[in-house]
């Protein structure tokens, strides 16, 4: 075993672009180990538990970059050392001529003085500082970073309203302006549908399923998770919807949340009757349904962009199973299923996703423990599954020095793995989301842990039904069909809307299993 | 904007202006003694900020006792050492006498010194006269016999000559010497080729129609042909000189001076009087000229030569030297990124001072502290590195540390804001 | 009243503050994107920041 332990004082790096490094250098041949990392106490711990936390380490400053990594012998870890490096100096793209880069947004401004809209996922502690600036250049925001407190989140949006400007976030992990995908976001066709959103994943769903309709979408909106609270008041969101009443592109609005604070949803829903545009609400999670002429309720991501479309005029039917290969995959389900098979383990990338699917499961299933769960539902160790669960993998437990799942899938791999090896398991059910800030080629990855699975449960003497949600266009880099394919390949089941993965797994559920 | 911004705004402009305004010329060549003020036989200067010989590196002090034995202070470098425990020979930063001092800076008595005066502001500031090329010279804090001969040569025979030559040549603009060598390859710090060139060509006629002893005068002019980097003594003494007249605005919070003593990196500020601030000299990255040396062997970033920087030049023009940005296996791109950089903290541009290869930009000048401080990007110098035991071993860059801007802001509140 | 926002009616030209990734994908798709090299700003010392609101 070799192991290396090298500081770089004072040199910045982001953490998605440290954890990639680490996830790149760990596929690298002979390397065991690799983190890339700023040397922060939380960060030191991870370090110590893998051993790796050097004299020299623990003596390094936040501001310092460690780079830690063991290999199966001294040629190996010098070869990653050298990969390591390449890959630290290799410099960001940018529109700046060949340039080297800005170093603060005033500078940024000076080289695009026509910039009208700033992404800010500089850490929490960072963040209001530079939006606040941010407004003052005239910039709209959008707010990536999370872990800004609700105070500074109020004061910016107080400020922006003052200065006419809107602020996504923060913790806003999606928008599509004027056609740009904006975080993590779907390749989707222009069209009358504008959509604001507390939420990512619930956006990239509706946003996407929309293009599936041959719809399209004029605007994406996101507003932070946290805008429709009472703190907060949904500031944004009345804002957005204002935008996308008076956008000449935009006939419909969609608006999806979470259920909000009950005096901010009357107060935007009364907000919604007065925009002139028909609107499509839907709260994640409530059942409400039904029209009242200018607010449709749908129940879930998929009702929502299939209202919407049809109040856009579009007729086609929302994506779906072929009805023979949904009805195989049920029989199979129910035929090879061991008497101890008894639960639903649903472990979900995407945090809306895996809201709706806990919501709406809980309704056919009854119980479902969950991370998102509060109460007795509330699982007490989130590595551990019990009776029924649906997990949301991009929750802090699990991200302690990773990227999110959407982008580093090693801590749901492990998961599945687990669950695979859990006789109680009875069935899969996850989600994929493609698009820009997505991995690479999710499918694959996740391809290769679902054989190692399979052969764990075949090995039990139990089958392992997959159901995978595939969220995301045909013109996403990673393309859906070439996703889809390789899933299907490792014998998974891929639904086309949450919705349908959900009921399709409620189904399986319900079925009850022969007796072997 | 709150009247206190205002008045910052107002004093920074002012101050700017005088920087803009100076006139720099080289007026005469005479012993440090004679002209430098406080200076005293006893008295040998040093690279600021201010230091106690007992905490000094060694290039400091091993030049000042170089300078204590030629100046016939002390017999040995053991009586030198003991002068110097006891005080009976003193030592202070040149800055503080109106002097500013290449890398280790040892001025003392007899040393022949450049006079700068600037014509505009009625300034006048001084620095040692080059020792010519080479790695073990005094200023590096190295000596030897054949370095003291050099001074003593430079004292009695060169100084003199220089002196007659400039007498009659009149005063050197060096302003325009500056404005024409940025556009000639020069960022004035690590490179100042083309200035001397300039330099040379103006002196030159002067100096062979001096009616002094012919010997001398060849030797003097070979002297100075071999010296490609003659006159960055002379460019740092104008900076002084133009920096002296924007000491002591009230609410200007640009830096009136940067200087290294090998253990600490210090900054003054106009607002702020004469105290320095200081943080720990951050070590320097470059090129070593010999594969024996290394970051192990060189002393932290050493001297007052960082004076041109504070005049925006030096690392502040660094694409106006591309052959500089080798040091550190950098590229024209490289360069301009770290102007914009500089420009982010200044508070202006000097139209005097153009970079070609940035569409004759004009270059950033008069550092602001509050910009330092809110951007976290501190000053770029180019600079020599030094060996730990004197000698000049490579060539570099390295960035001021945030810590003595951090400290000045926080006194300059207290002092205005409080 | 504030001033209108453009948001929704010019071409989105973006700065981007932070993960690199997010420019990438804004390359990818032509987006006119600006990175900034940015890097946290040294003093920890909010004291000094504040004061900084004062002067500058």
């Amino acid at each position: 075993m070799a192991h290396r332990v090298i500081i770089r004082p004072r040199a910045y790096y982001d953490s998605v672009r440290l954890m990639r490094i680490s996830q790149a250098l760990r596929a690298e041949p002979g390397v065991t180990e690799a983190m890339a990392m700023m040397a922060t106490p939380n960060n030191k711990k991870i370090l110590a538990t893998s051993g790796l936390l050097t004299a020299e380490a623990e003596a390094a400053r936040p501001d310092d970059l460690v780079l830690a990594l063991a290999a199966t012998d001294d040629a190996a870890a010098e070869a990653a050392v050298a990969v390591a490096f390449a890959a630290l100096d290799e410099r960001a793209g940018g529109d700046t001529g060949g340039a080297p880069l800005p170093r603060t947004l005033d500078a940024a401004m000076a080289v695009r003085p026509d910039a009208g809209l700033v992404v800010i996922s500089v850490p929490g502690a960072n963040a209001p500082r530079e939006a606040r600036r941010a407004l003052d250049l005239g910039l709209n925001v959008l707010l990536f970073s999370d872990n800004v407190p609700v105070a500074d989140e109020l004061a910016l949006k107080q400020h922006a309203a003052e200065v006419g400007r809107l602020v996504m976030g923060p913790d806003c992990g999606t928008a599509i302006i004027g056609g740009a995908a904006l975080g993590f976001a779907n390749v989707v066709r222009r069209g009358p549908v504008g959509v604001v959103g507390a939420s990512g994943t619930g956006t990239q769903e509706i946003t996407s399923l929309l293009d599936w309709l041959g719809t399209g979408v004029s605007h994406a909106i996101g507003t932070g998770g946290r805008d429709l609270s009472a703190e907060v008041g949904g500031r944004t969101a009345l804002a957005a919807l204002d935008l996308l009443a008076a956008d000449p592109g935009t006939e419909v609005i969609v608006l999806t949340s979470k259920p909000p604070a009950a005096e901010v949803a009357a107060r935007v829903l009364e907000h919604c009757a007065g925009l002139g545009k028909p609107v499509v609400v839907n709260f994640v999670g409530s059942d409400r349904s039904g029209s009242d002429g200018r607010i449709t309720f749908a129940p879930t991501l998929a009702g929502a962009a299939e209202a919407a479309a049809r109040l856009a005029g579009g007729t086609a039917p929302l994506p779906a199973l072929d009805a023979a290969a949904r009805d195989a995959f049920l029989a199979a389900a129910r035929d090879g299923r061991a008497p101890g098979q008894r639960y639903l383990r649903g472990l979900y990338a995407g945090g809306t996703l895996a809201y709706e699917a806990l919501t709406l499961l809980g309704d056919r299933l009854g119980p479902v423990h969950s991370n998102l769960a509060k109460g007795a539902l509330a699982l007490t160790d989130p590595f551990r599954s019990t009776g029924h669960t649906v997990i949301d993998l991009g929750e802090d437990a699990y991200t302690e020095g990773r990227a999110h799942p959407m982008i580093d899938p090693y801590v749901r791999n492990q998961r599945i793995l687990a669950e695979a090896a859990d006789p109680e398991t009875a069935l899969l059910l996850l989600d994929v989301v493609i698009g820009y800030g997505a991995h690479d080629d999710p499918a694959r990855d996740l391809a290769q842990t679902l054989a190692a699975a399979q052969a764990t449960a075949r090995d039990g003497g139990r089958n392992l039904p997959v159901i995978v949600t595939l969220c995301g266009t045909t013109r996403d880099p990673q393309g859906h069909a070439a996703q889809a394919a390789q899933l299907e390949t490792a014998g998974a089941i891929v639904a086309r809307s949450n919705a349908e993965a959900v009921a399709l797994a409620a189904a399986v559920m319900e079925t009850p299993a022969h007796a072997a | 904007m709150s009247s206190l911004k205002t008045r910052i705004e107002a004093a920074n402009d002012r101050a700017f202006d005088i920087l803009r305004g100076g006139k720099p010329r080289l007026v005469g060549v005479a012993p440090a003694l004679e002209v430098v003020p406080g200076m005293a036989p006893n008295l040998i200067l040093h690279s600021a900020p201010a230091i106690d010989w007992a905490d000094m590196s060694g290039p400091h002090r091993n030049g000042i006792i170089g300078a204590a034995l030629w100046e016939g202070l002390a017999a040995t470098p053991e009586e030198a050492e003991a002068k110097l425990a006891s005080g009976e020979i003193r030592t202070a930063p040149c800055h503080h006498h109106d002097t500013v001092g290449a890398g280790a800076g040892i001025t003392s008595a007899s040393t022949p010194m450049l006079i700068v005066e600037n014509e505009s502001y009625g300034t006048r500031a001084f620095s040692c006269i080059s020792e010519g090329g080479g790695l073990r010279l005094l200023k590096w804090g190295a000596w030897s016999p054949e370095v003291l001969e050099n001074l003593t040569w430079q004292a009695k025979v060169f100084a003199p000559i220089l002196d007659a030559a400039l007498q009659a040549s009149g005063p050197i603009d060096l302003k325009l010497i500056i404005s024409r060598a940025v556009e000639m390859g020069d960022e004035c710090h690590n490179r100042s080729v083309a200035a001397t060139a300039l330099f040379l060509r103006q002196i030159y006629g002067a100096l062979v129609a001096l009616d002094m002893p012919k010997e001398d005068v060849r030797a003097s002019i070979k002297f100075l042909v071999e010296s490609e980097h003659f006159l960055l003594h002379g460019i740092m003494a104008a900076a002084k000189s133009m920096l002296m007249a924007a000491e002591g605005i009230e609410y200007c919070t640009l830096v009136t001076a940067m200087a290294r003593n090998g253990v600490n990196f210090g900054i003054k500020v106009s607002g702020l009087g004469d105290r320095w601030f200081t943080a720990p000299a951050n070590p320097v990255r470059g090129l070593f000229f010999r594969a024996e040396w290394s970051d192990a062997d060189a002393a932290p970033d050493l001297g007052d030569s960082s004076i041109t920087e504070t005049v925006g030049l030096g690392g502040f023009i660094q694409p106006c030297a591309p052959t500089v940005t080798q040091y550190v296996q950098g590229s024209v791109a490289q360069a301009i990124a770290n102007t914009r950089d500089m420009a982010e903290i200044c508070h202006g541009s000097n139209p005097d001072v153009r970079i070609p290869a940035m569409d004759f930009a004009p270059g950033p000048l008069g550092i602001d502290i509050r910009k330092v401080v809110k951007t976290g990007i501190t000053p770029l110098l180019d600079t020599a590195i030094t060996h730990r035991d004197g000698g000049l071993i490579g060539a570099g860059e390295v960035n001021a540390p945030m810590g003595c801007f951090a400290d000045a802001l926080k006194a300059f509140g207290e002092k205005y804001a409080g | 009243m504030p001033p209108e926002n453009p948001l929704l009616t010019e071409a989105p030209v973006v700065i981007n503050l932070g993960l690199d990734l997010f420019a990438e994908a804004l390359a990818q798709q032509s987006v006119p994107c600006v990175q900034v090299r940015w890097t946290p700003p040294p003093p920890t010392d909010d004291d000094l920041l504040t004061l900084l609101d004062d002067l500058l």
